[in-house]
């Protein structure tokens, strides 16, 4: 009776996770923690980094048998096994896969912005696009590093478009098995945009351009803002259908939210179902940063490298969207403030809010806000193309 | 391909794209603006959104050098007319003059505070 009882907890013990834990379960588990503190203590991100940390953190707690690496290692996939022996987030891991999750986002997204200042100020797209330097700058750079595939290397540029569905999406098409590291790469430096950002506007710009007062924007009609996502829809798709699923979605909310004749459909696309979909992302992109992934040969100099180009693409496309600011100061005689150039990186609302920030510094009567607002929601749509062409080429 | 050869086809087509879309949305707001000024449409719509787009359109008219807001002038003229409300002061509103700021420089500081709290 003794003996059975001591063997049968000898059993447990040997079954449980503390017995099968090891060094580098420990180090993850440690990394999902200070995740968590960065996203509950100091705000980072909190909406993702809460999900995406404790995914990290579940995914690391041995024996769980909630994800299985090695089903999502095999070529091609065997989506049958994954059903039948797939834990809840192998399940849920399905949304990311197939590429659902950051379109359904992006709808949501559309539903919350406002393009006025976009259609007030249409030049704002030129600001938008030259910020997507950061994202081809970085490729160049993670190709001449020669560890990395033009894939890899493309889906590690995209953290430059400061958008993390973007990153996600276009991860998950080309290099998913890099998608943890890039994810938490992605919104890590987007909480920190307000700490890069402003050395870099401040290094390229004058106090006089920072000074600059920009003209009050036009008002913009009800008309003009339901046929901007029309009008962007057809034309974005037809020409790179690739990104389809990202600016279909995106125009879609917004149509909901600028047709004033959805209020449901547009309530619950910017609220109840983005909410689940950023939990149900955030979960299962945490959960692929786990030690049976980081222990593959190679795999954590090329999370250090992903996060060192991480910070890489931002700075250049920071650099490029002041610079080009600064080239449109010039041609337009000063009626341009340069700043509103960095909120091109996308990392919507936190770009156009440090180009406020900053430009009042310099002029405190100076309302930047809604000036950056129109490159920072073209940001959103640069990236998506900037994906989409990535896509189509190395695809 | 080429790493360098990605970079010039994306950043041409990104920047082609956009372009294309600054077209269209120039194109677009010029023949919808050009239709809601056009002479004879002022009235005939009851929605709140077009009074509005009327309001500015009859404005345009006599304001067009100002670079003030029609709305933000017809905002200020009934802001007059509200507080004046009640009382048997006859007035007409002949001209609205933007002046340097005078407000407190603490005021600033909170009202910059807040909108900042608010993004």
């Amino acid at each position: 009776m003794w003996d059975d009882f001591i063997n049968t907890i000898k059993t447990l013990a040997a079954e449980s996770g503390f017995a099968n834990i090891t060094l580098l379960h420990l180090v993850l588990i440690i990394l999902a923690l200070f995740f968590l503190y960065l996203a509950i203590a100091k705000k980072y991100e909190p909406l993702l980094l809460v999900p995406i940390s404790f995914g990290m953190l579940l995914a690391n707690l041995p024996l769980g048998e909630l994800m299985h690496p090695e089903l999502w290692d095999v070529q091609p996939l065997d989506y049958g096994a994954i059903l039948h022996n797939g834990g809840l987030l192998d399940l849920l891991y399905l949304g990311v896969k197939l590429g659902i999750y950051p379109p359904i986002i992006f709808l949501g997204i559309g539903a919350m912005t406002d393009f006025g200042p976009l259609i007030a100020n249409p030049k704002s797209f030129l600001l938008g696009a030259a910020a997507q330097f950061g994202i081809f700058g970085t490729y160049i750079a993670a190709m001449a590093f020669g560890i990395f595939t033009p894939q890899q290397a493309a889906s590690i540029s995209i953290i430059g478009g400061a958008d993390g569905p973007t990153a996600i999406w276009l991860t998950s098409k080309l290099a998913p098995e890099l998608l943890g590291p890039i994810a938490l790469a992605a919104y890590s430096y987007m909480a920190l945009v307000p700490i890069i950002q402003p050395p870099i506007m401040k290094a390229l710009t004058t106090k006089k351009e920072r000074e600059v007062v920009m003209k009050q924007l036009r008002p913009v009609s009800q008309l003009e803002k339901i046929l901007f996502p029309v009008v962007v829809c057809v034309l974005v798709i037809l020409i790179l259908p690739s990104s389809a699923p990202l600016i279909g979605m995106f125009m879609l909310g917004n149509l909901f939210r600028e047709s004033g004749v959805v209020g449901r459909l547009n309530d619950t696309a910017q609220n109840a179902l983005i909410n689940i979909v950023t939990i149900f992302l955030g979960l299962t992109v945490g959960s692929t940063a786990s030690a049976d992934k980081l222990s593959q040969p190679g795999f954590g100099l090329q999370a250090l490298l992903i996060i060192g180009l991480g910070l890489v693409a931002f700075c250049i496309g920071t650099a490029t969207g002041v610079l080009f600011g600064k080239l449109m100061y010039f041609f337009t005689g000063g009626k341009v403030n340069p700043l509103i150039g960095s909120a091109g990186v996308s990392a919507v609302p936190m770009a156009a809010r440090v180009s406020q920030k900053v430009g009042q510094e310099a002029n405190p009567q100076n309302f930047l806000l809604m000036h950056a607002m129109g490159p920072n929601v073209a940001g959103v749509i640069g990236s998506a193309i900037a994906a989409g062409v990535l896509l189509s080429i190395l695809g | 391909m080429n790493s360098l050869v990605v970079t010039l086809v994306g950043m041409f087509v990104v920047f082609c794209v956009l372009l294309l879309i600054v077209l269209c949305i120039v194109i677009y707001s010029r023949l919808v603006r050009g239709k809601t000024q056009k002479p004879g449409s002022v009235g005939n719509n009851s929605a709140g959104s077009n009074n509005a787009e009327n309001a500015a359109s009859e404005n345009d008219t006599f304001s067009p050098a100002d670079n003030i807001n029609p709305e933000l002038l017809a905002v200020i003229t009934a802001a007059v007319a509200a507080s004046l409300q009640g009382t048997n002061i006859r007035y007409t509103v002949r001209s609205i003059k933007r002046i340097g700021h005078t407000t407190p420089v603490w005021n600033v500081a909170g009202r910059n505070e807040y909108i900042l709290s608010r993004l």
